[in-house]
């Protein structure tokens, strides 16, 4: 899958009819065919296309992506630092999002009381249409300027984080609580909830102890395949915030054309895509007894089947 | 929606500093009722917020922002006056030129030393002179090697004097010397790579400024030159900057930086449009509104294109643009109507506003002459049955170029009968579409101090942005300025080129480039100089 976003990343970059090195040299002004060459030389553009494919290829293994074209910058070092930030980012807002979805979901489910139930059931959906820089700006313009709480841009100390965190928190915990919401409201019609309820368990206990680990696998699943979510958010969010991050390397390198970067992105991000998917699917059987047992289980058999 | 108010009027204070090409202009807030010029005072930082900076490197080229910030930490050989027209020895102490414009003798200031201790000689200029010249050969930059077309070598005389030879006459040097793309760095920044100098820190070079920090996309920090002495002769400041710090604080978007300047937390911010004048109005916030040097915001008509090739349908064009309501467009409110292809901030500018008057009915009458008859069934004209269409194509995102302001074109041409389709294409699309002429009309701009810009541009020799032929006059007249040394001669050939470019409807002025920044009231004589580069080696803060 990596090497099928590379491929495709690489095709779409420079199978394109423009030439990448006149792009380069527009930058520039110039328009001088020596110029052109001797740019088209230095970045290996004179050779064969399958040659630069497999370059690239082995760059990608060999973790080398070049120096960008624009800011001269080592690409593994520009995306390191970058990540970091991103990482961050993501990181702090995932749990400001599962904490939302968590506390909207309880809402949403526990109350007695059936207008907070709808109300808070209803604030998922309309989160989920509403764009995330509009979120951020309003954020802004209220926290940072009217309000002097929190700095309106940049990447130092913690109160700069405090913003983008929230707003992309509150921002990617709308799917989350809205599949959590629907499948909590599915474990209520369960037979064995009844037998709980009549063992006399508590309504509160109840909820915590069997209903929101039972309706937490779908949201985990769906936590998982969200993080192509967070980090489109996070582009958003960094562009808005002014912060340092993968984001605003990814909006620098395709408004200035750098290639070895972009190729870079795609394929890192394809291969965080996946390790990510791969980290949920072994997440799973830590919380779920079902699924550990399953194996063990299975892997009996297999003793058992073996001659 | 049109509305003809101008906003610059709702601002507090905000001074108007018309076509300061040079340094002479220091711009500060009103000193209406105050008696005297306001006492300077010392010490403070002051956070300046600019969209992006790819680059740290003063020879990198001609990106506004990279060129804004290397201007303060780079000194040039000369400066240029936009008052006298001349240019004022600066780092060198003295300059002259031979007849013919072929060698060029400069003596090196003495008491000079760059930031890392060493002492400038005529050694390093040489070395920097040499390398701008393989950097641009390289594909790494443009203005300093484009100042350098024609460049033979550079000999040092004696410790202190250099002399620099051209194979052929060189209108363009002396100008391009005042650019920071030409200003002078140390040798231990010359001795690196391209890619190293784009990012490194630790930039040696004269200026008044020094690189203390560099966060990629969020920051670049400048500490004050403690004995710094050799400030341009047209500075008001001539001893250290005043600032301690200086901060360009890489805000991408405009309201936040817009919002943070309000609030307090910058002092000021490049390039604002016309909603940033409307959230400062009343504030106590002053904005500079310079015109850039450079080929304006003009139409390219591409005269090998289907019906632009008559010459009585692109003036048709040309009068049927009323530029005063372009400029009314909200977010144009600070670029008023151009006055011709350059700048009046390039040196052999001309006066053609008399050719670029609004006259529907006399495009009307052209396109008649023509033979493109009102089809009053569609509005639009038509001649032997073919509709009068043609293509309006502009690069989306580039010099803040709106789609108000195309789609205000678009009306006034389809209201004397054009049929007229909007393409906006990315940069990419755009590159190509100029390389293969593959346009009809073409929103076109692009800055530079040297009016030598039109013959880079237009000319055979050049990018033959219009597709003009070998042996067409114009090429020839745009050709002979760049090695006239004769600066009244060039002056008449620049002038007969602007007038062609009109006269034959090839290239159509729309609005000036303007750069309207914008400061706190505690801000005061920030200046400009050649390319509108923002200097802050006068600037002071009111504590």
């Amino acid at each position: 899958m990596v090497i099928g976003a590379y491929t495709v990343a690489f095709g779409i970059l420079y199978a394109l009819p423009s030439d990448p090195a006149a792009l380069l040299a527009a930058r520039n002004d110039t328009a001088e065919e020596a110029v052109i060459e001797a740019l088209k030389q230095q970045y290996g553009l004179d050779r064969p296309l399958w040659i630069q494919y497999l370059d690239g290829l082995w760059g990608f293994v060999t973790l080398d992506f070049g120096r960008s074209w624009s800011t001269g910058e080592e690409v593994t070092t520009a995306l390191a630092n970058a990540a970091g930030s991103t990482l961050l980012l993501s990181l702090f807002a995932l749990l400001v999002a599962v904490l939302t979805a968590n506390v909207l979901a309880f809402l949403a489910t526990y109350p007695r009381w059936r207008v907070v139930r709808s109300l808070a059931a209803s604030v998922p959906p309309v989160l989920f249409s509403t764009p995330v820089f509009w979120l951020g700006f309003i954020a802004i313009q209220v926290f940072s300027f009217s309000l002097g709480l929190v700095p309106a841009f940049g990447n130092e100390g913690w109160r700069s984080l405090v913003l983008p965190v929230v707003v992309l928190g509150v921002y990617i915990s709308a799917p989350i609580a809205q599949v959590l919401i629907r499948s909590v409201e599915q474990i209520e019609e369960e037979y064995w909830r009844e037998i709980l309820v009549s063992r006399g368990i508590g309504r509160f206990e109840l909820y915590l102890r069997h209903v929101l680990p039972n309706a937490s696998l779908p949201a985990i699943t769906m936590t998982g395949t969200l993080f192509a979510g967070i980090v489109s958010g996070a582009v958003i969010i960094e562009v808005v915030f002014s912060r340092s991050g993968l984001g605003r390397l990814t909006e620098a390198a395709v408004a200035a054309q750098d290639v070895p970067v972009v190729l870079a992105l795609v394929s890192s991000s394809a291969a965080l895509y996946v390790a990510i998917n791969l980290a949920v699917d072994l997440f799973f059987p830590m919380i779920d007894p079902r699924l550990r047992a399953r194996r063990t289980v299975a892997a009996r058999v297999a003793v058992e089947e073996a001659p | 929606m049109i509305t003809s108010h101008r906003t610059r009027t709702l601002l507090a204070g905000s001074v108007l500093i018309s076509m300061a090409l040079g340094g002479c202009a220091a711009a500060s807030p009103q000193d209406t009722e105050s008696t005297g010029e306001p006492q300077s005072q010392a010490g403070g930082s002051l956070t300046y917020a600019i969209t992006a900076v790819p680059c740290l490197d003063a020879h990198y080229g001609g990106n506004h922002q990279v060129q804004s910030l290397a201007r303060n930490y780079v000194d040039s050989l000369l400066d240029y006056d936009p008052d006298s027209h001349e240019f004022i020895p600066w780092l060198a102490s003295s300059y002259e030129v031979n007849s013919d414009s072929t060698l060029f003798t400069f003596t090196i200031r003495e008491d000079v030393t760059f930031s890392d201790g060493t002492e400038l000689t005529a050694e390093v200029v040489k070395l920097n002179l040499d390398t701008l010249v393989r950097l641009g050969q390289e594909g790494h930059s443009d203005r300093g090697y484009q100042a350098l077309s024609n460049y033979v070598s550079t000999t040092v005389v004696d410790e202190d004097s250099i002399e620099v030879a051209f194979s052929r006459p060189s209108a363009t040097f002396l100008l391009g010397l005042t650019l920071p793309a030409t200003g002078i760095l140390g040798e231990s920044t010359l001795a690196k790579t391209y890619e190293e100098r784009c990012s490194a820190t630790e930039v040696v070079a004269t200026g008044p400024f020094v690189i203390s920090d560099y966060e990629p996309q969020v920051k670049v920090a400048l500490s004050k030159r403690d004995g710094y002495a050799w400030a341009s002769p047209l500075s008001e400041n001539q001893g250290e900057a005043h600032l301690d710090e200086l901060t360009f604080q890489l805000i991408p978007e405009v309201s936040v930086a817009t919002g943070s300047l309000r609030s307090g937390q910058i002092e000021g911010l490049q390039g604002g449009v016309s909603d940033t004048a409307q959230q400062l109005a009343g504030g106590g916030f002053w904005n500079t509104s310079v015109q850039a040097a450079g080929i304006q915001h003009v139409l390219n008509v591409n005269p090998n294109a289907g019906v632009l090739g008559d010459r009585a349908v692109r003036q048709a064009i040309n009068r049927a643009l009323d530029r005063e309501e372009i400029s009314a467009v909200p977010g144009d409110e600070f670029a008023p109507p151009a006055t011709s292809v350059i700048s009046e901030a390039n040196p052999g500018w001309t006066d053609l506003s008399e050719l670029l008057a609004y006259d529907a009915d006399e495009a009307a009458k052209l396109l008649e002459g023509a033979g493109w008859l009102l089809n009053n069934d569609t509005g639009y004209r038509e001649r032997g049955g073919e509709r009068l269409s043609i293509r309006l194509g502009h690069q989306k995102g580039l010099f803040a170029v709106r789609d108000a302001t195309i789609a205000v074109i678009q009306d006034q041409l389809e209201r004397v009968g054009f049929a007229v389709t909007i393409e906006e294409l990315d940069a990419a699309a755009a590159s190509e579409v100029l390389k293969t002429r593959d346009f009809d009309l073409f929103y076109f701009s692009t800055t530079a101090a040297d009016a030598d810009v039109l013959r880079r541009a237009y000319s055979t020799s050049g990018s033959n942005r219009l597709g003009l032929a070998e042996d067409d006059p114009l090429v020839a007249v745009l050709d002979q300025q760049a090695v006239s040394s004769d600066v009244n001669e060039r002056d008449e050939l620049l002038a007969e080129a602007q007038r062609t470019l009109i006269e034959e409807g090839y290239v159509l002025p729309v609005l000036q480039i303007v750069n309207a920044d914008f400061f706190a009231s505690t801000v005061h004589d920030v200046f400009f100089q050649t390319e509108q580069r923002i200097s802050f080696q006068a600037a002071w803060l009111e504590h």
